[in-house]
């Protein structure tokens, strides 16, 4: 796995965990989310380009050599960085990293900075005549006091105080800067005062001059770039190649090294070069160790936070002040005291010894004339030599620097700071290298022949082999630091989730089970209903289509049967003394002497028997029939409901066998509750019978006086014809009567029954209902942390799959 | 620029005729009317000291000057090479002169590494391990130190530090100089061979170097005709090493430096290690003198050309590599010097860049032009080209000008003056005449 992809895999893991997951943990297990938050900061960081690149620092003494390294290690045809030329060269740091396409990036200080040195330059004038302060340049106090305490321009806070950054030294470099701006070069322009840089640079600003001074044509050019740069700024601008190299390279000289330089912030070359191909980053620092030069906070502050460093000396090995830099920038120390067993990459040191071809071509001299007309040994065998030499020399001298900072060590520690130190510059990896002979290998001149014969000879490749080493180490080192805490990640992640698992997997085991219940009682339940539900439809049409016909048929025949009774008992009636008949008549039917008459009473007595009859047997009884069927189906099919129940653990069974024998007892009480009802109707029907009847014989009686037929002749006949045409009236009365009161008995006793059968409707589901019914409301209350579960396992597997994507 | 006043001077036929004394003599008082000495001129003699960081290629340039074709002072080396203070002088044949360090310096070094007087710095300490094994890196440790010394001291009454072989044969070989040390020891030679030249780099930089106090060069040279002795001393500027302070040491008194530095400029250790010893300060005042030169300026052409893709001749590129790193070693030193004399910054004293004398340099293709080696052959056809006749003719008008008080009193007077530039480009011009 490359860096590229690793990057890419964590930047999909931390958005993912910072998802669901972190929603899930926020929910659940938020005193676990600091943890989480954590860790993917951490990952992030690992991943992020600036650590997954191994960005190696240049340090060394100006002129010794570092870009002309860097440039073989780049490029040996080419110049990528600006070397060789006269003074401290490099000006900023310059990035060189790899780039399919070769690129220039710069940023710039915006007009902030060129104030900052307009308003130095007009302090340093003012001082100088001896005029009072005017602040006439629209700078903050901040900068002001930035300018009038700290002074240093370049981006350094706390640089080591010394003599150089004196407030001469601070001026000075403020005027140099105002010089190779407006002038091009650092030095010389003393023919100008400062007077005039100051207005050229406030010229650039667009502002008046203070001092009476017009920029000259010949830094007209200069004063249009540092406008162009000003503008630009933060925002930076990238060069691409076009064309030929020599001019990208001029480019990136300006930049590096040229007019431009005081206002680069940053600056990052990228070239197609192989070296560099696996994240290794070199960063050219500006050359340290020179009289008033400016650049040497640009150099402490890399090497302040550099985690590899590449330091450069020539033949004579590690000079104060690059010494003095790694010990005061604390590299040193972070090398001195990092822990033996430590296996990260960083911090580390390595040591370049360059310009090794220069001793051996000296060595040849020196041997002339120290031994006349021997045979001078081979060159290569010289340059080996010196390489050796330096190596001892590099060595003894970085050991006696270490030691400096081992003897304020407490007594009792130093035996084994000094072993430390030992082993320390035992391994410490030393490169004696010729650039040019490499070089010279790759231009092949005529003129300028190599001495070598093969690139290994120079060490070149060695040093290159062993940069690219540290960038696999390094870029191993990372990918296993990113799998290591992806890892404790997904085992954060995983423990916060278990616990809630284990939480939620309780009910979803009691879904699980209530679904399965319910889907065999559903077996059971199904076939039953399906041959219930028939069943009530037939019940249904007994007691509204059936029973309601019967009563008519009933009722006609029972009228029929009472009607002969009657005409029968009319017969008997004939029998009587006519005066006796008429008395009765003529006293609306009844008449109470030695024999009591009583028409109304004993005609409604023919009546009343037969419709009882007719309700009982045409009424009551097929509805108990029915009833009862249903009843016992509804027990049967609650049975076997009830056998299934019997056979699932931990159902309530009793419920449903008390519901069954409720449901049995109920329905058959049913009959009992119409019949209790149809009795007090049947007993109002008779009532109503009677009345009916009583009050149709009287009217007919009374009718009969009415029409004095009760006296004259022929009474007897007449009386005879009465009773032969009351008994269809009386019949007639009953009919109606008792066909109106038998029906509202019915529709009394079918309310009663269709309310009471109201609760077994569905007696199935009730049951159901009772067996399960608290179960699954219980799981339909569980059902949403069911889901909150299954979230989980997704996540889970989701997790799982980033694990072997990170361990591939 | 004065750098550039190469050969002859403004008045060339009738100058010639005369010595460059009298020339002068008629110039001074011209200009001031002061009256020439009478008397024979008494010739003092001057040290010029060459100081410079480390490797930056001092000796080379000193052996350019002085015996070109010669590696006479090592030179292009591993590490700081010079080891000590070597003065070259000028000698009928080639002679060298050393003092030894004796028992004082062994008591004396023994008694602060006791501790029971001022401590010694790192450098010192180095030193001593040099002496002691031969490696200045070696053996630091104060106790080892103080038992070697002992036994460098008496060692039939005293026990070895360790018993090593190497040990014991270092702290003999030191026991008997210190038993010898008092007096000189001086070996010449008619035809310099490779023996004398051994025994030169032995002293200067080899397993000796530790152990002399003073070492002295004698060269058949016109150079150093005059009475200038040049005196190379070890560079500065590496990190904790013994000889650096014998630099500065020597600095207390120098009269006048030749600064030696590559295309990076001058050195901020340089610039301290004269500060500290007062030498700046006794420049900015004119009771010193300085002279600058820029060395490796061959490998600068390489990249110029290079970069330019070789359209020009080497020496074409050569010339104008010079003329800038002139430029820019004079602006430097001139900022140094402002600074020096607490001049603010600007414009009032831009005449010390126009007075200080500053040469460009390629000691390698002087010597190539020597050698005419076939296998090495020179970029550059005639020697003027590479710059070392323009600093031995500096060095030789520096004497001249030094070697009496009238003389030294006239250059001073003339540099101090306001506006003097052109008299003093001409003085030079007359001095200069008689050049090598």
């Amino acid at each position: 796995m490359d860096l590229g992809k690793l990057a890419e895999r964590v930047e999909r893991l931390t958005e993912w965990a910072s998802g669901t997951p972190w929603s899930m943990i926020k929910r659940w297990e938020p005193q676990r989310l600091s943890a989480v938050a954590e860790l993917c900061l951490e990952l992030q960081r690992y991943a992020a380009t600036e650590q997954a690149e191994l960005a190696i620092c240049f340090l060394g003494s100006a002129g010794v050599g570092k870009s002309t390294l860097i440039n073989s290690l780049v490029d040996p045809q080419l110049q990528v960085v600006p070397q060789g030329g006269i003074g401290p060269l490099t000006a900023q740091a310059t990035v060189v990293r790899y780039a399919s396409e070769p690129y220039l990036h710069a940023t710039y200080h915006g007009p902030r900075r060129v104030n900052q040195l307009v308003f130095a330059l007009d302090r340093c004038c003012e001082r100088q005549s001896g005029i009072a302060r005017q602040t006439a340049v629209e700078l903050d106090l901040e900068a002001q006091r930035e300018i009038e305490l700290v002074l240093p321009l370049s981006d350094a806070p706390g640089a080591e105080p010394s003599e150089s950054t004196s407030d001469e030294g601070r001026m000075r470099s403020y005027v140099s800067q105002a010089k190779q701006l407006v002038t091009g070069r650092q030095l010389g322009g003393n023919e100008h005062p400062i007077e005039y840089f100051a207005d050229c640079l406030r010229a650039t600003l667009g502002n008046p001059a203070r001092w009476g001074h017009v920029p000259l044509p010949e830094h007209e050019p200069f004063l249009a770039q540092v406008v162009d740069a000003i503008s630009i700024g933060d925002d930076g601008k990238e060069w691409e190649k076009e064309g030929e190299n020599r001019i990208f390279l001029g480019e990136v000289a300006r930049h590096a090294s040229g007019s431009i330089a005081p206002l680069i912030k940053s600056l990052e070359v990228g070239w197609p070069a192989e070296a560099l191909r696996d994240g290794l980053v070199l960063v050219d620092l500006p050359g340290i160790g020179i009289a008033n030069d400016e650049y040497r906070s640009v150099t402490s502050t890399w090497i302040r936070r550099a985690t590899a460093v590449v330091l450069v000396v020539d033949r004579s090995g590690v000079t104060e002040a690059s010494a003095d830099l790694l010990r005061t920038t604390g590299f040193l120390n972070t090398i001195l005291h990092r822990v033996p067993e430590a296996t990260s990459v960083s911090p580390l040191l390595r040591v370049v010894a360059v310009k090794l071809d220069d001793v051996a071509n000296a060595a040849r001299a020196t041997f002339k004339t120290l031994h006349p007309g021997a045979r001078v040994p081979a060159w290569l065998e010289l340059f080996r030599n010196a390489c050796d030499e330096s190596k001892r020399l590099i060595r003894n001298q970085l050991e006696a620097v270490f030691e400096q900072s081992v003897v304020t060590a407490p007594a009792e520690t130093k035996v084994e700071r000094r072993d430390a130190l030992r082993q320390l510059v035992e391994s410490l990896q030393v490169y004696p290298v010729s650039a040019i002979e490499y070089r010279k290998l790759h231009e092949d001149d005529d003129d300028d022949p190599p001495k070598i014969k093969a690139a290994e000879d120079s060490n070149i490749p060695a040093l290159i082999d062993s940069l690219s080493d540290l960038a696999h180490q390094h870029a191993t080192e990372l990918i296993d630091r990113c799998r290591a805490t992806a890892q404790r990640l997904f085992e954060s992640i995983e423990r916060a989730l278990a616990r809630v698992k284990d939480e939620l997997s309780g009910d979803e085991r009691q879904v699980t089970l209530v679904a399965e219940l319910r889907s065999s009682l559903e077996t059971v339940l199904r076939p039953a209903a399906d041959e219930l539900k028939p069943r009530l439809g037939a019940l249904r049409e007994r007691l509204r289509g059936t029973i309601p016909q019967v009563i008519e048929t009933e009722v006609e025949r029972s009228v029929t049967a009472a009607d002969a009774g009657v005409r029968e008992y009319f017969g008997t009636l004939q029998k009587l003394a006519w005066s006796t008949l008429r008395a009765t008549i003529r006293r609306g039917g009844t008449w109470v002497k030695a024999r009591p008459i009583d028409l109304p009473n004993e005609v409604a007595l023919r009546f009343e028997e037969p419709l009882t009859l007719a309700w009982s047997r045409g009424v009551v009884a097929p509805l108990r029939k029915a009833l009862k069927e249903f009843a016992m189906d509804i027990g049967r099919l609650l049975g076997k409901v009830i056998v299934w129940a019997g056979a699932q653990a931990g159902l309530d069974v009793a419920q449903v066998q008390r519901f069954q024998a409720e449901a049995e007892a109920e329905v058959a009480s049913l009959v009992t509750r119409g019949e209790l009802a149809a009795a007090d109707l049947t007993t109002l029907a008779k009532q109503k019978l009677q009345a009916g009847i009583q009050e149709e014989i009287r009217l007919a009686c009374q009718e009969f006086v009415d029409e004095r037929l009760d006296v004259g002749t022929g009474v007897k006949n007449r009386m005879s014809g009465f009773l032969d045409r009351l008994a269809p009236r009386v019949a007639q009365i009953a009919r109606t009567t008792a066909a109106r009161f038998l029906r509202e008995s019915y529709d009394a006793v079918l309310n009663q029954v269709v309310d009471g059968l109201q609760r077994f409707n569905d007696p199935l589901e009730y049951a159901s209902t009772l067996l399960l019914g608290a179960h699954e409301r219980d799981a339909r209350d569980a059902a949403p942390r069911v889901d909150e579960l299954n979230r989980i396992r997704t996540i889970l597997a989701e997790m799982a799959a980033f694990q072997a994507e990170l361990t591939e | 620029m004065l750098g550039g006043a190469r050969v002859g001077g403004p008045s060339e036929e009738p100058a010639r005729s005369r010595s460059w004394r009298t020339a002068v003599a008629e110039f001074g008082t011209a200009i001031d009317g002061a009256p020439a000495p009478v008397e024979e001129q008494v010739a003092l003699p001057l040290d010029v000291g060459v100081v410079g960081l480390t490797g930056v290629g001092k000796s080379s340039l000193l052996n350019a000057l002085v015996a070109p074709g010669f590696e006479l002072l090592p030179s292009g080396g591993v590490g700081p090479l010079t080891g000590t203070a070597v003065r070259i002088g000028h000698a009928a044949v080639a002679t060298l002169r050393v003092k030894y360090l004796d028992r004082s310096w062994a008591l004396d070094a023994l008694r602060r590494l006791n501790g029971s007087s001022v401590g010694l710095s790192n450098s010192e300490l180095g030193g001593l391990a040099f002496a002691c094994t031969g490696d200045q890196y070696k053996a630091r440790d104060r106790e080892w130190l103080a038992r070697a010394l002992r036994y460098a001291l008496h060692p039939h009454v005293t026990r070895p530090p360790d018993e090593s072989r190497d040990t014991i044969e270092a702290l003999h070989g030191l026991h008997e100089l210190l038993e010898h040390g008092a007096t000189e020891h001086r070996w010449s030679s008619d035809a310099p061979d490779g023996a004398f030249f051994r025994r030169v780099h032995d002293h200067v930089s080899g397993r000796r170097a530790a152990l002399c106090e003073r070492v002295e060069v004698g060269w058949p040279c016109p150079l150093l005709e005059t009475g200038l002795g040049i005196v190379d001393l070890p560079g500065v500027g590496t990190s904790a090493d013994a000889y650096a302070s014998r630099a500065a040491a020597w600095m207390g008194e120098a009269k006048a430096v030749l600064v030696v530095t590559d295309r990076a400029g001058i050195a901020e250790s340089v610039v301290t290690c004269l500060r500290r010893s007062g030498f700046l300060q006794r420049v900015a005042e004119g009771r010193a003198d300085l002279i600058g030169v820029v060395t490796k300026l061959d490998q600068v052409t390489d990249d110029l050309r290079r970069q330019d893709r070789a359209q020009r001749k080497w020496s074409s590129y050569f010339r104008s590599v010079v003329e800038r790193a002139e430029a820019e070693l004079r602006g430097q030193l001139g900022e140094v010097l402002r600074v020096e004399r607490g001049t603010r910054c600007g414009g009032a004293f831009t005449r010390i860049d126009e007075t200080l004398r500053v040469f460009g340099a390629s000691s390698r293709e002087h010597q190539r032009i020597v050698e005419r080696d076939d296998a090495d052959r020179p970029r550059l056809h005639v020697a003027e080209s590479t710059g070392i006749p323009a600093v031995r003719r500096a060095l030789t008008a520096l004497a001249r000008l030094r070697s009496s008080p009238w003389t030294s009193a006239l250059f001073d007077r003339i540099r101090a003056a306001p506006d003097s530039l052109a008299h003093l480009t001409e003085l030079i011009a007359l001095v200069d005449m008689e050049g090598i």
